[in-house]
């Protein structure tokens, strides 16, 4: 079930009314029925898996917990995690590990016809993390299935995140059983919900038709085309993505569940490392804290050679978060260099900068260095965006070789024009954001309650008038 | 519950307020005086500027792009093509009922149709074409929301949905108004570098009466007879005859003749036309650039002189 539908809508009306009609544990029992129902909406029989998920990680953390000795909490850790690694590994990663074993043996191994389950990513890999933390003593960990089921399978993180931490969401869970309706959250909750609705159909949405229009004729636009629809595919997967984390928070604080954020506009960094700190925060907070620093850590004595080596490994595995395919791997590597470039030129870079008091010319260096972070950023989706290496390759050769901007190609004139509104309302929002005036604040504001309504009225303004309606699913449903 | 209750219903009275108010006056200011563009432009400039027609032409873009009233001498001087993008025969028959409710008067209605139209899986753009024309609101235009998803006939009640998408282009186009010349709609396509594709499109068309589509047809032909206007259909080619298939092409135009067609100028197959053979002469596969257009619109004129001596359904009077 997408946010963005009618379904959700009923759905969700009928939800909410028997969520804050019942209490304590018949509350979650609601909360656990409607997941599934949410969920089973996409393809029923992934459940099961779903299901086997949270049976493995529930088991191991109680193992765990209950261990006498140090060696059977190891046991208890590496039962939960490398079954939810195997099992993120059959369905998502399985065949594209054969195809290319196959390839370097020269042998035909078969290929099993499956379909990725709806957030399988998303779900593991916050049912990683409450091992983990159960292990490492941060979390104490649920006896209650209910709770902990909750805990992975509420719906609306389920299929794209956010990653959640059960130090933040488990207690949250737990005072749910006594939480009462509240004004404040309803309308902080709404306001984001009908923000992101707005991020998805009227500007992800409208973006899309252009892009997959480009791509799916790759080879008969030229590098100006080529790299214009990559800079909005740029903003089509960011509109898109934060779209989607800005409902989902939202509508968990509707229900009184605060989430992290996923996003803090990522489009105003100046640097690739503080893109990164910006951009789908719960996953690179994630990796640096499972995966980053552990990494470093088994290096021994900390050099910054490792500090790189480190580096190229975990954003080329967060390359392969994304999809089992060379293009995901070459989008996550690239990043990776990005980050060791910048490591590496720090110095050079802050020297050149104070010799020529850039910092002096304020918004202008400002404004040049963040096109170049969006420019590089938007290279890097090239890989993200094509469904080959070949393609990517065949995209880079001609926006490097074959370049003119009396070339450029804007397909439908009036797609365009609504396309470059979109964007403008999304800068100009956005702007609001990055100088510290979120939704939180709006409401927070003297008459805020007028102020948040009047926002949720524009926004379902917008979309009414603008809203590309029929755009389909989130891109990140696929991961 | 109660005063969250209270603030969502007085969100929604906002709404829908604002949602009327700035729909009326965007209709009135903007809409109804904006007289080019796709959004409804073209169509409000027949129904101002041209309400008596001696021909009209309407179609999708091969319509609009490959002829040219100008050139049709043996229907009359005074011709408009109407024809419009990305566009299906029901989009046509919609905006043929709009135009006679609008008191546009025609002597003849040339229809330019494809067989892909009454392919099966045609019906899939249904949504589409109606929006294009939702902020007319007729009748018939209700009819066929009626028929459409819960979410969609919802949507329907606002104002600001019925100009979904087409506010900057008709703003754009409003302000364009004033320095506007007359026009008769057609608009020839200049080359590209590109050469037309001669891959088939139509191997698997099959022409099906149970289309959407072509209860859209037999819509527009039965208005057609009853406000006595010859419908004369238009069947262009493609390059290589990408988009001609005999076998299902002749069983279209046998059920037409049926609905009581005044004429049907079967140009589809390419090859009985040598002088359109040229690929320099089109843009891509299925549209002719303006050179090409220019051929293909002489064509048809000298067809229409031939068979229109020889046709029962013409009166001479209309002629």
């Amino acid at each position: 079930m997408l946010f963005n539908s009618f379904e959700f809508l009923v759905f969700f009306t009928i939800f909410f009314v028997l969520f804050f009609y019942t209490k304590g544990y018949t509350r979650h029992a609601i909360l656990f029925v409607s997941s599934c129902i949410f969920y089973a909406w996409f393809i029923p029989k992934y459940l099961l898996i779903l299901f086997l998920a949270i049976g493995i990680d529930y088991y191991a953390a109680i193992k765990i917990e209950d261990a006498t000795t140090e060696a059977k909490r190891k046991i208890g850790l590496l039962f939960g995690v490398i079954n939810t690694c195997a099992l993120l590994f059959v369905f998502k990663y399985y065949n594209f590990f054969i195809e290319n074993v196959s390839q370097v043996l020269g042998s035909d191994f078969v290929r099993w016809d499956i379909i990725l389950p709806i957030g399988l990513s998303f779900h593991t890999f916050q049912s990683l993390s409450y091992v983990i933390d159960v292990y490492r003593k941060k979390v104490k960990p649920e006896r209650n299935l209910l709770i902990y089921s909750n805990y992975v399978m509420m719906f609306p993180q389920l299929v794209a995140g956010p990653i959640e931490r059960a130090g933040h969401l488990m207690p949250q869970l737990r005072e749910s059983l006594t939480y009462r309706l509240n004004q404040t959250d309803f309308v902080i909750g709404a306001s984001l919900f009908f923000y992101g609705l707005f991020k998805k159909v009227v500007v992800a949405d409208n973006i899309a038709p252009y892009v997959d229009s480009v791509y799916s004729n790759h080879a008969l636009h030229d590098g100006s085309t080529l790299l214009l629809a990559s800079m909005l595919f740029s903003v089509q997967i960011y509109a898109d993505f934060s779209g989607y984390s800005d409902m989902a928070i939202g509508l968990a604080r509707m229900l009184g569940f605060s989430f992290q954020p996923n996003f803090a506009t990522p489009y105003f960094s100046r640097s690739v490392t503080e893109f990164w700190r910006r951009w789908h925060i719960s996953l690179s907070s994630w990796i640096r804290d499972y995966l980053y620093y552990p990494l470093v850590r088994s290096f021994g004595r900390t050099t910054k050679v490792k500090i790189y080596l480190s580096t190229l490994i975990t954003f080329a595995l967060i390359g392969l978060w994304h999809g089992a395919n060379w293009t995901f791997l070459a989008f996550g590597t690239l990043h990776g260099i990005y980050l060791v470039a910048e490591g590496v030129t720090e110095k050079t870079r802050k020297s050149v900068a104070d010799f020529l008091r850039l910092e002096k010319l304020g918004f202008i260096y400002y404004g040049f260095q963040t096109s170049v972070v969006f420019i590089l950023v938007s290279l890097s989706f090239v890989f993200f965006r094509s469904t080959s290496f070949e393609e990517a390759l065949s995209i880079f050769k001609n926006i490097f070789f074959d370049f003119s901007l009396s070339k450029i190609n804007v397909l439908d004139t009036n797609g365009f024009a609504v396309l470059f509104f979109s964007i403008g309302l999304l800068f100009l929002s956005e702007f609001f954001v990055f100088r510290k005036f979120t939704v939180e604040d709006v409401y927070k504001k003297e008459h805020g309650t007028l102020y948040s309504m009047a926002l949720i009225a524009i926004s379902l303004l917008l979309i009414l008038a603008f809203g590309f309606f029929g755009g389909g699913s989130f891109i990140y449903f696929q991961f | 519950m109660i005063s969250i209750l209270k603030k969502i219903i007085l969100c929604l009275a906002v709404v829908i307020i604002l949602d009327r108010v700035c729909g009326y006056l965007f209709m009135e200011i903007f809409f109804k005086n904006t007289f080019s563009g796709e959004s409804g432009g073209t169509i409000n400039y027949v129904i101002s500027k041209k309400p008596k027609l001696d021909f009209l032409i309407l179609g999708p873009s091969r319509a609009k792009h490959s002829i040219n009233p100008n050139t049709l001498t043996a229907l009359g001087k005074n011709g408009h093509n109407l024809g419009i993008n990305a566009t299906t025969i029901i989009n046509s028959s919609l905006i043929f009922d709009l135009l006679l409710k609008e008191g546009v008067t025609t002597k003849v209605l040339v229809l330019q149709t494809d067989l892909e139209n009454y392919n099966k899986q045609s019906d899939s753009v249904l949504l589409d074409q109606i929006k294009r024309l939702y902020p007319y609101d007729t009748d018939t235009i209700r009819s066929y929301v009626k028929e459409l998803s819960f979410a969609e006939r919802l949507m329907y009640q606002s104002d600001l949905y019925k100009l979904n998408r087409k506010m900057l282009n008709v703003g754009f186009n409003f302000l364009k108004r004033n320095s506007m010349e007359d026009y008769n709609g057609y608009v020839g396509l200049p080359s590209t570098q590109y050469p037309p594709l001669d891959t088939s499109l139509s191997q698997n068309y099959v022409f099906d009466e149970t289309t959407k589509n072509w209860e859209a047809f037999k819509k527009i032909a039965a208005l057609a007879k009853r406000k006595d206007i010859p419908l004369i259909v238009v069947f262009p080619p493609s390059y290589k005859n990408v988009f001609f298939n005999k076998v299902e092409q002749k069983k279209l135009v046998e059920a037409m003749k049926k609905e009581g067609v005044a004429l049907i100028v079967d140009l589809s197959d390419v090859t009985k036309i040598p002088r359109l053979e040229n690929k320099d002469l089109w843009r891509d596969s299925l549209h002719l650039n303006s050179e090409g257009a220019e051929i293909f619109s002489e064509l048809l004129n000298n067809e229409l002189k031939k068979s229109l001596i020889k046709s029962p359904h013409i009166k001479k009077s209309t002629l």
